[in-house]
């Protein structure tokens, strides 16, 4: 019989269409694990089984008739749940969305859909995205299916924990900050932040406007470039979306090694790092040495203040972006309210957690009159200064590789306690946001505690293409 | 950089958030330590630098304007807290 757990989407499709399996198999067979499995890893806030059930038997039917079916007939797969799926819960992660249904369909759903995929469940988060280890969610947090004991990352914890999991083949996260690359890295999976307007956000509830993206988690370099050429491209409804189509599937194979000029930033490469992660991504990068790549350092000279301009920046716009939680038209409501400004304070106080209250306060202490100089409008001068360090050193490289993370996952509850030391996790991924580059994180090995380790593999603006071709030669060759 | 209790209860009226005394208290302390954190943005001289609003060059891709369908009112009726016909209800405004 066709096993599903660990199949591939190339895989799952061809089983279908060969009529070795059908969409409703497949759809048993990853349900069957996520009931054995989820009480205790917690990936998922809502199961959307109706449906995905009904998908699957629209697809069987066709492929009964012989109608033909989309690219992604029968795939089952996971949704970060900040992200609309028509008549299913969002909740964002948070109790303020808790009882929320999407009144629509965000751009990739529709996407997807059309390619016939299926929807099997919304993914747990840190709560509206803020977070990296996953635990601010407000459902309780999720834990890596590598190791009970430790976090799988965040925000978009949910998703690469049920790819890992072999809850679904392949996920959709979003990420702001290293909220697809971190907790990829953590949990042994692919995952990849597209370019800043590669991918449609409508319908992606927004956390900071100027630095979401959406992208996919899977298990295998191909996979990753299939899902992003289905959900990429222009979009009508979103401004900053870029007049390009993609289909990098079909230029995986003609990557060449020999002379790729690579870039590795020392910075990157200094205090703070894990020697047992330092160690696995040097390695890789020698054996790409040994085929024929070429190695130089590169400076970054800003690299240091990426943080602490993120820290602005991020938060400022989340200030903006979350005004519209008031009670007023949609979620929770706080009750024995007196007037309509008690409606707004208490309702948001009861309805955030910490995470995003503290968020809130920093971005509107930014915000606020007398201090935008000093903090806002410093921090998007830093920003420029990060882009042109990027920009400079693609003059002379064609991608970067780094770490994904400092270290390997944390334990749950270690670095609850102190918002700045998590907030340090992101330190090699925060960068890339702000530049509005892509970047890939792939699983390389693991480390004594047999936790994953994740390199990152990043390129200039709209190269996703050079990214993937490179994840892809390693996993072949390497 | 340090904060007052009264810096954090203003702000918290600005981000419209009714804070317990516990609350202002911890975020005191802790938005003083992420602010004396991003303090280091200082030891960069940015005089003429251009502040970085969006990172592609492209501006906004507008689309045509064209009437085209919207979401259904009732539809968004549905996840109203409170609603009276077609209105979402809110306490008075006015006292």
């Amino acid at each position: 019989m066709f096993k599903v757990s660990k199949a591939t989407v190339l895989e799952i499709t061809q089983a279908i269409k060969n009529r070795e399996v059908t969409a409703e198999g497949v759809l048993d067979g990853f349900y069957e694990n996520i009931a054995l499995k989820d009480k205790e890893i917690n990936a998922f806030i809502a199961i959307t089984k109706d449906l995905a059930y009904q998908k699957a038997k629209e697809i069987d039917l066709k492929i009964t008739n012989g109608e033909k079916v989309g690219k992604l007939a029968g795939v089952p797969i996971a949704i970060k749940d900040n992200i609309n799926i028509l008549d299913e819960r969002m909740t964002c992660g948070s109790k303020i969305l808790a009882d929320f249904k999407s009144p629509y369909n965000a751009t990739v759903i529709e996407r997807l859909a059309a390619e016939d995929a299926i929807f099997i469940g919304k993914t747990n988060m840190d709560e509206f995205a803020m977070g990296s280890s996953c635990e601010t969610s407000y459902f309780g947090p999720t834990k890596n299916p590598v190791n009970l004991e430790y976090i799988p990352g965040g925000s978009s914890g949910g998703s690469a924990a049920a790819v890992a999991a072999d809850f679904a083949p392949v996920a959709l996260g979003s990420d702001t900050g290293g909220s697809i690359r971190q907790p990829a890295a953590l949990c042994g999976v692919y995952g990849l932040k597209p370019t800043y307007g590669a991918v449609s956000r409508y319908g992606l509830t927004a956390f900071a406007s100027s630095l979401d993206q959406i992208g996919p988690f899977a298990k295998s370099a191909a996979d990753t470039a299939f899902i992003f050429d289905i959900i990429s491209g222009h979009d009508i409804k979103d401004s900053t979306s870029a007049e390009l189509d993609f289909n990098i599937s079909s230029e995986l194979e003609n990557f060449n090694i020999k002379g790729l000029k690579i870039g590795l930033p020392t910075k990157f490469f200094g205090e703070g790092l894990n020697r047992e992660v330092k160690n696995t991504v040097l390695a890789k990068i020698e054996e790409l040495k040994n085929k024929g790549a070429e190695i130089k350092e590169l400076e970054m000279p800003h690299a240091d203040y990426a943080i602490a301009a993120y820290y602005i920046l991020a938060p400022s716009e989340a200030s903006s972006n979350l005004s519209r939680f008031d009670g007023v038209k949609y979620g929770f409501r706080a009750e024995n309210i007196k007037n309509l400004m008690e409606e707004y304070t208490k309702t948001r106080a009861e309805g955030f957690g910490d995470e995003v209250k503290r968020r809130i306060m920093i971005g509107t202490y930014a915000l606020s009159s007398g201090y935008y100089d000093a903090y806002y409008l410093k921090a998007q001068k830093m920003r420029t200064l990060i882009k042109e360090d990027y920009d400079k050193a693609f003059e002379a490289v064609d991608v970067i590789i780094t770490p994904t993370t400092p270290d390997t996952a944390f334990k749950l509850g270690e670095k609850t306690g102190a918002p700045l030391a998590m907030y340090l996790s992101d330190i090699y991924t925060i960068s890339i946001n702000l530049a509005g580059i892509p970047a890939l994180s792939m699983p390389i090995g693991n480390d004594s505690k047999n936790l994953p380790i994740g390199m990152q593999i990043i390129a200039p603006h709209f190269q996703e293409s050079r990214i993937l071709g490179l994840a892809s030669f390693m996993e072949r060759m390497l | 950089m340090s904060l007052t209790k009264q810096d954090i209860e203003h702000v918290a009226k600005l981000a419209r958030l009714d804070l317990d005394e516990t609350e202002i208290k911890k975020f005191t302390l802790q938005l003083g330590d992420i602010l004396e954190y991003v303090e280091k943005l200082q030891e960069v001289k940015t005089g003429n630098t251009m502040p970085m609003l969006h990172s592609l060059d492209s501006g906004n891709i507008l689309r045509s304007d064209k009437n085209t369908p919207s979401i259904d009112h009732t539809q968004i009726m549905k996840n109203a807290p409170e609603a009276q016909g077609e209105f979402f209800k809110v306490k008075k405004v006015i006292e």
